[in-house]
């Protein structure tokens, strides 16, 4: 029997996602269990936002000051100036993204390790800044006491379900936004980027023009999952958004696979888990993560995804897009 | 007045030698880096945790067991030279030197090897006794001896590295590859060979760093951590590669560091340190000297 | 098929957990097993180890039945995500009474565990965030900046001499507390404060911070909530740019400060609210059970765990109920013959209601590279605290 790839693609994702909808009501009741959900989904938008940009070449370890700039958009909003929470969500992508223009012009233009290390400046010129301005933003003591969305009788600090279901759409959404733009015009372009800046920019493509526009793209996304991170654990501060974080969504991105969307998807998925089995271990748990993230580039260099698609794919008979390795 | 006028002159000559001697142990550990940087074109992150290990192991020999001095810190250093072969022959070189992947498998060792310092090694921070005991006075300020030691051994070595790079036939070779691997190999050089000697010697630097340091500071698992950060800023302003971009960053951002953190305090020094930072790439997006990437 | 992949992953990940033993007490511990404290958090959890072996050798009884006492082990590493994560698991596995450590990491619990009805106990400054009467089954086991309240008194009394002082903290919610409350006892003890500096936690030079502090000429120095190597690295460079004059230190083990700083510069250092020696019966008890199962070198910060877990199995037995409120509301009349003299639940004048657990302060000094205890300072009464906390 034939497989048409994309049909079967198409029907997998739909079946996964109506399984994600039913879950908490039938599978996933525990609430700790949505709570490891609910950190995935974080962690999900947070690597989806950042995949666009890394296939242009730019690995940006700046993605947790966006994040702490989105969450303390809203935070601040809700908590001084009493905006409802869902005239914030979008703000709190939009400020980031403002924020990111001016930095990306600055910073696009350097190149390859230095880009991280501009972008790493970047994120901790914002805790710092957070961090020293106790008003309004906090200090290191962080903001305490924020609210959960609207409606309260919904939204209280032990519900689990309807914060899942939250982060599910706010997931969905960001997953299907990057994928559309990654499949347009635009997310064309950006892939011939990574191949070659200098090709790229020889047939007349505004190379800056389109590596700014995936920068906005990260800043943006990482300020929604800020914010849905702050209204969650109605608590932030400098010490959570650290460079340890940008890290790790780096970490989600290369170990899940940088060649499509379902790489960061994927990595983030798993080593949001992954660590969840050796909780209980107390301080073992780092070594055995850092010992299982050596293993993992040693034997999926090009990712998980890039492993299925590799050495599972051809044992099904699924024709494998060499263009794609 | 005069009494005042001294006070801040005090200040001064104090700031300057703080931020110069921090300078040369982030320097120490900068040029071990950015020379594996410049011929690999890797990032070492685990170097961090060579110079925890190093610390550690000097605590041991030395301290503990009470082996004298140079002997145990020639251990130290045969014994961190051989972790970072490891590393370079069976970690880094499957990855065919891809730098993002050598990136993620050196945090996640570096993860692994921090956990394995706090289990193996427990929490309670250690300290190495000082070698060098007594105080001197520069300019009316006092000055620890082990401090101005310190300064002395960085300043030699890196002295000592420029020889080497600049007048030895190996450090040629390893120039050589570092303009041009390719260029090189049809020149003779044996580019393994030069791998291993760019490794022993990055190692090397890492751990009499992490002797050092663990001398005047405390030796415990976390301590690679923010010298690591350091230095990285200090070779990405100074441009990777660069020896003497290194030397120079790293007098900048020791001495600004200094400043800003004696009058300013930590959270200012932090902010004004990453601000400037940014000004530096965004004017120069090389660093000073950098190579091309 | 990138579906159904991860479809299949998450359905082989999420079998059930198994929850706690019947007839088990489970205390979740929220340590600090990595990270800068990771000291303290090490002897905290040696502690609830061995005096849970002291408490299980006879057990306890609630309404009839007996029970065992059963610490569960959390690593937060400092970081609020990990230790809000820990209280979820918590949570689901129905645990009731939490024992946690550090402010980064006990005061984003509070709200959660406030809403849950589960009692919190913490190791952890950061003042009325944890203690108030928002949160009455949120309690500090250990006094932290409340020393502040014994240590100036004191001070007052056995060294006379003393006019300025200048403070010396980290600069984050535990360090703001801190100097707060110490600059308020400070100068309503009569001192006068020449200096008050931050410093970075975990930084690794101390010569800004004390080149600053040594300009201002104070008589000596509060460490506040300095913790760990900090403290031993700080003195050691005050020492160093000429400062002579004593300097108060708190949370601390007098080994390793004394092994770091180096003999010469912890000469004098008073440590407060540190036991050095053995003293009373209770702390010998404490003392030889630690020896028996660990050897040297003693970690000092044992003592902080060992208390609060005998007190808090007391109240479960005066409450006769594993009720969190009943078993709050038992602890706050309890007396309790701990390791430092005599311990109960107070400063409600500080607070607005009774949470944290307060007892005679031992104050030690530093001679000649060894551990020397100097007196019990009492813990002062509702009236002292008020006139020392005016502002």
């Amino acid at each position: 029997m034939k497989f048409n790839p994309v049909k079967v693609k198409k029907f997998s994702v739909l079946l996964l996602v109506i399984f994600l909808f039913v879950a908490p009501l039938l599978v996933i009741t525990n609430a700790f269990h949505l709570h490891i959900m609910i950190m995935m989904c974080i962690n999900i938008m947070m690597a989806a936002s950042m995949w666009l940009l890394a296939t242009t070449g730019l690995i940006s370890f700046g993605q947790a000051g966006f994040m702490f700039i989105g969450a303390m958009t809203s935070t601040l909003l809700v908590k001084e100036l009493g905006w409802p929470f869902w005239v914030c969500i979008p703000l709190s992508g939009i400020v980031p993204a403002l924020v990111s223009i001016p930095v990306g012009r600055l910073c696009i233009r350097i190149k390859g390790v230095y880009f991280f290390l501009v972008t790493m400046a970047f994120g901790e010129l914002v805790r710092g800044l957070f961090a020293y301005f106790r008003t309004p933003f906090g200090g290191w003591y962080g903001i305490r006491h924020i609210p959960p969305p609207e409606p309260h009788y919904i939204f209280t600090p032990l519900s689990k379900i309807p914060f899942y279901y939250l982060g599910l759409v706010l997931t969905l959404l960001t997953c299907w936004v990057i994928y559309r733009i990654s499949r347009s015009r635009i997310g064309m372009t950006l892939w011939s980027l990574r191949e070659s800046d200098i090709l790229a920019d020889s047939v007349g493509v505004n190379v800056k023009k389109y590596k700014l526009q995936a920068f906005v793209i990260a800043g943006f996304f990482a300020g929604i999952a800020g914010t849905y991170y702050a209204h969650y654990f109605c608590y932030i501060s400098p010490l959570v958004f650290t460079f340890t974080m940008s890290l790790n969504t780096l970490i989600y991105i290369v170990v899940g696979g940088l060649w499509s969307l379902s790489g960061p998807i994927v990595g983030a998925a798993v080593l949001t888990l992954v660590p969840e089995f050796f909780r209980a271990t107390g301080v073992y748990q780092m070594l055995i993560f850092g010992i299982i993230l050596v293993f993992a580039m040693l034997f999926m260099p090009r990712g998980i995804v890039g492993l299925v698609t590799e050495k599972v794919f051809p044992l099904l008979g699924k024709r494998v897009n060499r263009q794609k390795i | 007045m005069s009494e005042e006028a001294s006070v801040t002159e005090q200040l001064f000559i104090q700031m300057c030698i703080t931020g110069i001697i921090m300078a040369l142990i982030y320097i120490l550990i900068a040029l071990g880096i950015t020379l594996i940087f410049g011929v690999m074109r890797i990032v070492n992150f685990v170097h961090g945790e060579m110079t925890m290990l190093s610390a550690f192991s000097m605590y041991y020999l030395f301290e503990a067991w009470h082996l004298n001095f140079v002997l145990a810190l020639v251990l130290t250093i045969a014994g961190i030279c051989l972790v970072g072969i490891f590393f370079q022959r069976y970690i880094y070189k499957p990855l065919g030197y891809d730098i993002l992947n050598v990136m993620i498998i050196a945090a996640g060792a570096s993860f692994a090897l921090k956990s394995a310092g706090w289990i193996i090694f427990g929490p309670v921070p250690r300290d190495i006794s000082t070698v060098f005991p007594g105080m001197l006075r520069i300019l009316g300020t006092p000055l620890s001896m082990e401090r101005a030691a310190v300064a002395l051994i960085c300043v030699g070595l890196t002295v000592g590295l420029y020889l080497f790079l600049y007048q030895t036939k190996t450090g040629k070779a390893m120039r050589a590859v570092e303009q041009d691997p390719e260029a090189a190999a049809v020149l003779g050089v044996s580019i393994d060979r030069v791998h291993a000697i760019v490794f022993i010697i990055g190692c090397s630097l890492a751990a009499m760093a992490g002797a050092l340091v663990g001398m005047l500071f405390a030796v415990e698992p976390e301590m690679g951590s923010e010298p690591l950060m350091k230095s990285f800023m200090i070779i990405l302003i100074g441009g990777m590669g660069s020896i003497p971009g290194a030397i120079v960053a790293g007098l900048l951002l020791g001495l600004i560091d200094s400043f800003t953190e004696t009058l300013l305090g930590g959270e200012m020094a932090f902010i004004i340190g990453f601000a400037l930072l940014m000004l530096i790439l965004i004017i120069r997006p090389k660093g000073f000297f950098g190579y091309e990437i | 098929m990138m579906g159904l992949t991860v479809l299949f992953l998450i359905l082989s990940v999420f079998t059930g957990i198994s929850s706690a033993a019947p007839k088990e007490l489970v205390v979740g511990c929220n340590f600090l097993l990595s990270g800068p404290a990771a000291s303290i958090g090490l002897a905290m959890q040696r502690s609830v180890d061995i005096a849970t072996d002291l408490i299980n050798q006879k057990g306890f009884t609630v309404q009839g039945e007996k029970y065992l006492l059963k610490p569960v082990y959390f690593d937060s590493k400092y970081i609020p995500a990990e230790s809000v994560s820990n209280l979820e698991k918590m949570l689901v596995q129905g645990i009731k009474f939490v024992h946690s450590t550090g402010s980064g990491a006990s005061v984003p619990l509070v709200e959660k565990t406030t809403a849950a009805k589960v009692f919190q106990m913490s190791y952890a400054s950061g003042s009325d965030h944890l203690t108030s009467p928002k949160y009455p089954l949120s309690f500090r086991s250990v006094p932290c900046n409340e020393t502040a309240f014994a240590m100036y008194p004191w001070l007052v009394k056995d060294f006379p001499q003393l006019k300025t002082v200048a403070h010396i903290n980290p600069s984050d919610e535990a360090g703001f507390t801190e100097s707060e409350t110490r600059q308020r006892c400070a100068k309503n003890s009569g001192y006068k404060t020449v200096a008050n500096e931050y410093y970075k936690r975990g930084a690794t030079d101390y010569y800004p911070v004390a080149t600053k502090v040594v300009a201002a000429k104070p008589d000596f120095i509060d460490f506040g909530g300095t913790i760990g190597r900090d403290q031993a690295l700080c003195v050691k460079a005050l020492r160093e740019l000429g400062f002579k004059g004593p300097v108060t230190i708190g949370y601390s083990d007098p080994l390793a400060f004394i092994q770091i700083a180096g003999v010469e510069a912890a000469e004098g250092a008073i440590l407060f609210n540190t036991l050095m020696e053995p003293i009373t019966p209770e702390a010998k008890k404490a003392y030889d059970l630690y020896l028996k199962k660990h050897g040297p070198p003693f970690l000092n910060n044992y003592y902080e765990a060992w208390d609060p877990t005998f007190m808090l199995v007391e109240a479960v037995k005066k409450a006769n109920s594993i009720d969190p409120a009943k078993v709050a509301e038992a602890l706050r009349t309890i007396r309790w013959q701990s390791v430092f003299g005599e311990m109960y639940v107070g400063m409600e004048s500080l607070y607005g209601i009774k949470s944290v657990f307060c007892h005679p302060v031992p104050m030690g000094i530093v001679r000649k590279g060894k551990a020397v205890h100097l007196t019990m300072a009492p813990w002062p009464d509702d009236a002292l605290v008020q006139k020392l906390n005016a502002k």
